[in-house]
């Protein structure tokens, strides 16, 4: 089994849009996946696939993974089987956290390890499971939680996009967290590209030498650290991609296309 | 509008904390993944608020520190007659600490007792471990069946993979353990102890396919199913012994042992099942504890009356099998409530004026036998490292280093009281300190400057403290 965090220095950047797309679209390749969300800051996945008739899913079947994290429910409990043959997920919710404090503090602090030590039990019932793929949905920035995902994860997605104040945070999370985690792959996935063709068309020069100085911002700062990171993937900016799981259209959308392409490098690696 | 709490609090590592984190958190994974339970490490607390009280306390407890052993040392150069390692057969509160430089490292210790042991190990396993009478092998004495059960499951638990390997080859390749078709026909008791031993290495580790598979998991399962008929409802307690009252301490720890190796075997065992056999012994036990916070060898199934002798072992044991617990379930604040209270027992009553535990003692008095068994010393070394305690740790390990002794070719440790050694004992304590040193380096990696460097850091303390007097007063004449 892979486990794959899809993981960003900022949020905002499209994490949760390309891990839902990409898990959907694992599944319809034919491989057995669990998507787990793990933003427990922000968990979006359950307004993702509840919205989507397809997966047959009511609001109100859920067990939280976040119950799971602090020792409620075993992990078969929180895997929920979809209408969408080998897809599987896991959501988290938010209410939990405005409970009790210690509940609270367990969850958002340090936590002495035990919730890494949930999320790693977690992942191991998923490989007894015989599940091929494990796509997490990371919390972003450097937070405890977001290390857990990052720790017991094999390769790391990292996601951003050409803006200045992200080449930055990016350098920073590259020296300060994932140069610390040895044995894990990295790879980078550019969101939200403009294409040469865009780029000709911006009448604005300004603009476009800030774009394509952010777009080298990024490839120096991959290339100017200890690690290999390379880009995996640049995603280009499709106007009025909004929360959708554009995979399951009938009609082919740009995007759904090249999540196809991406996800076919994904299975190749 | 109020603000959503959760929505923000998610607390962000400084960089130091974040390597520290990664670090642990990867001893952790290895822990689970080798079916031990992991070491929860303590937080660090974030950005401390310096105030003038803290370095006050910080400089003075410092200087405490430094001071005390160097008067102890002063004034043991000066009567020589005192010495701080002398076992004590009354029981006193821990008033010094072993000091003084080590003959050899943990690590060299480790060794010896590596090659101790493989003398008694030969490869075709025909005639291991026979024990050490009075400094000298017993050839005639064979160990027995339930030791060699019982030597599984404690290589299981050792992390280094040539003693685990060990295990694993007894248990399934190359003695067979498993294969033992007597064991359904055996007392309940052995069963017990079969049944922890067959089910010591998870699911996954387990190297049988086919037939040989299905065989080993029928075993499994028809030692669970009569093992658990012996739970006794109304009490909430297991007995091994058909139709007695009395209840024996290691009879529980053994069954909680199994409940917790249970749930690595997942394909055999109802996760919920032996979560509810848990909660209920739990439960009879914290009431057991409650009034005498350790655990009675025995006691009766009306839970009034208990047998006045405690064993030290039966705590160590029961210690290790919380944790283990605490990691496998649900079992909400009861493991930890029943560690806490246990943990504060043998820290505050069974550490002797030596940093080691009577074998036995009293439960009115606390007052200990003398018998110091190298077995439960290994035990407390244990306990102490799962509460992080590294520097007890290496007291109760400096002593029972001083007990080590060159016999026949090998290096031994003796039950501290008598000569016998057994080989139980040796892996006990190699476990012991394997894991001592793995937390050992993992202080070395995360901790600061070390005492040495103390002297050197004075003149920075009194620095701050100047500072902070300064602005005291400066404050005071602003009012």
């Amino acid at each position: 089994m892979q486990t794959v965090a899809f993981h960003s220095y900022r949020g905002g950047v499209g994490k949760t849009l390309l891990s839902v797309n990409t898990a959907v679209q694992l599944a319809k390749f034919g491989k057995k996946v669990c998507l787990v969300d793990f933003d427990l800051r922000a968990p979006s996945l359950q307004s993702y696939i509840t919205s989507e008739s397809v997966f047959s899913l009511d609001q109100n079947d859920f067990v939280s993974f976040t119950e799971f994290l602090i020792g409620k429910g075993s992990p078969e409990e929180v895997i929920n089987p979809t209408k969408l043959e080998n897809f599987y997920v896991v959501v988290s919710d938010i209410e939990i956290l405005q409970n009790k404090s210690q509940t609270r503090s367990k969850l958002t602090q340090h936590g002495e390890g035990r919730i890494l030590a949930k999320l790693f039990e977690f992942i191991r019932y998923c490989n007894s499971q015989e599940f091929e793929f494990l796509i997490i949905d990371c919390m972003p920035g450097v937070t405890y939680r977001s290390l857990d995902a990052l720790v017991v994860s094999d390769k790391i997605m990292i996601i951003t996009r050409p803006v200045k104040s992200e080449i930055t945070g990016l350098g920073l999370v590259i020296s300060e967290c994932y140069s610390k985690l040895d044995d894990t792959k990295f790879y980078a996935i550019m969101n939200q590209i403009e294409t040469i063709q865009d780029l000709k068309n911006q009448p604005n020069q300004m603009d476009l030498k800030i774009a394509q100085d952010n777009l080298k911002g990024i490839a120096s700062t991959l290339k100017n650290n200890n690690l290999e990171i390379d880009i995996l993937h640049s995603f280009r900016r499709v106007p009025f991609v909004t929360e959708r799981i554009y995979v399951l259209l009938e009609d082919p959308h740009p995007f759904t296309k090249e999540i196809q392409e991406f996800c076919q490098k994904l299975i190749s690696l | 509008m109020s603000k959503r709490k959760g929505q923000e609090i998610f607390e962000i590592p400084s960089e130091e904390d974040l390597a520290e984190y990664i670090h642990k958190g990867k001893k952790v994974i290895q822990h689970i993944e080798e079916g031990k339970t992991p070491i929860y490490f303590k937080p660090k607390r974030q950005h401390p608020k310096i105030t003038f009280t803290i370095i006050f306390i910080l400089v003075l407890s410092s200087s405490v520190i430094i001071m005390v052993p160097a008067m102890i040392s002063i004034f043991s150069s000066i009567n020589p007659s005192t010495n701080q390692t002398t076992t004590q057969t009354t029981y006193t509160t821990q008033t010094t600490i072993p000091s003084g430089e080590d003959p050899v490292t943990l690590s060299q210790s480790v060794n010896q007792l590596e090659t101790f042991l493989y003398q008694f190990i030969p490869e075709n396993y025909s005639n291991f471990a026979p024990f050490m009478e009075n400094n000298s092998i017993n050839t005639s004495k064979r160990i027995t069946f339930q030791e060699i059960l019982d030597f599984i499951w404690l290589l299981s638990q050792d992390r280094d993979s040539e003693w685990r390997d060990l295990g694993r080859n007894l248990l399934y390749t190359e003695y067979r353990i498993w294969e033992n078709t007597s064991i359904e026909t055996e007392s309940l008791d052995l069963k017990a102890h079969s049944l922890r031993a067959l089910l010591s290495y998870p699911q996954k580790e387990v190297p049988l396919i086919g037939t040989e598979k299905s065989s080993y998991e029928n075993r499994c399962s028809l030692l669970w199913n009569s093992i658990k008929e012996a739970v006794d409802i109304t009490s909430n307690t297991i007995s091994f012994q058909e139709n007695v009252s009395i209840r024996i301490a290691d009879e529980q720890i053994i069954f909680l042992d199994i409940l917790c190796a249970g749930t690595t075997h997942g394909e055999l065992f109802n996760y919920n099942e032996l979560q509810g056999y848990a909660k209920n012994i739990l439960e009879t036990l914290d009431e057991i504890i409650t009034n005498i916070n350790g655990i009675p060898e025995d006691f009766f199934s009306n839970l009034t009356e208990f047998n006045p002798i405690y064993s030290f072992k039966d705590q160590g044991h029961l210690f290790l099998a919380l944790h283990a617990l605490d990691h496998s379930f649900d079992l909400g604040s009861l493991a930890q409530s029943l560690i806490q209270r246990l943990d504060s027992f043998i820290w505050n009553y069974l550490t002797r004026v030596d940093w080691s535990c009577n074998s036995y003692y009293n439960n009115t008095s606390h007052k200990g036998s003398n018998v110091l068994a190298s077995y439960d010393q290994g035990l407390m070394i244990r306990n102490h490292i799962l509460m992080d305690r590294l520097s007890s740790a290496n007291y109760t390990a400096n002593t029972l280093r001083q007990k080590l002794s060159m016999s026949n070719g090998g290096y031994i440790i003796s039950n501290i009281k008598n000569s016998s050694a057994y080989l139980i004992d040796q892996v006990q304590i190699l476990v012991a300190f394997k894991e001592l040193i793995e937390l050992k380096n993992a202080h070395e990696s995360t901790t600061g400057p070390s005492m040495a460097s103390f002297w050197g850091l004075q003149p920075i303390l009194i620095m701050i403290i100047g500072l902070s007097i300064k602005r005291l007063r400066e404050r005071k004449r602003k009012r």
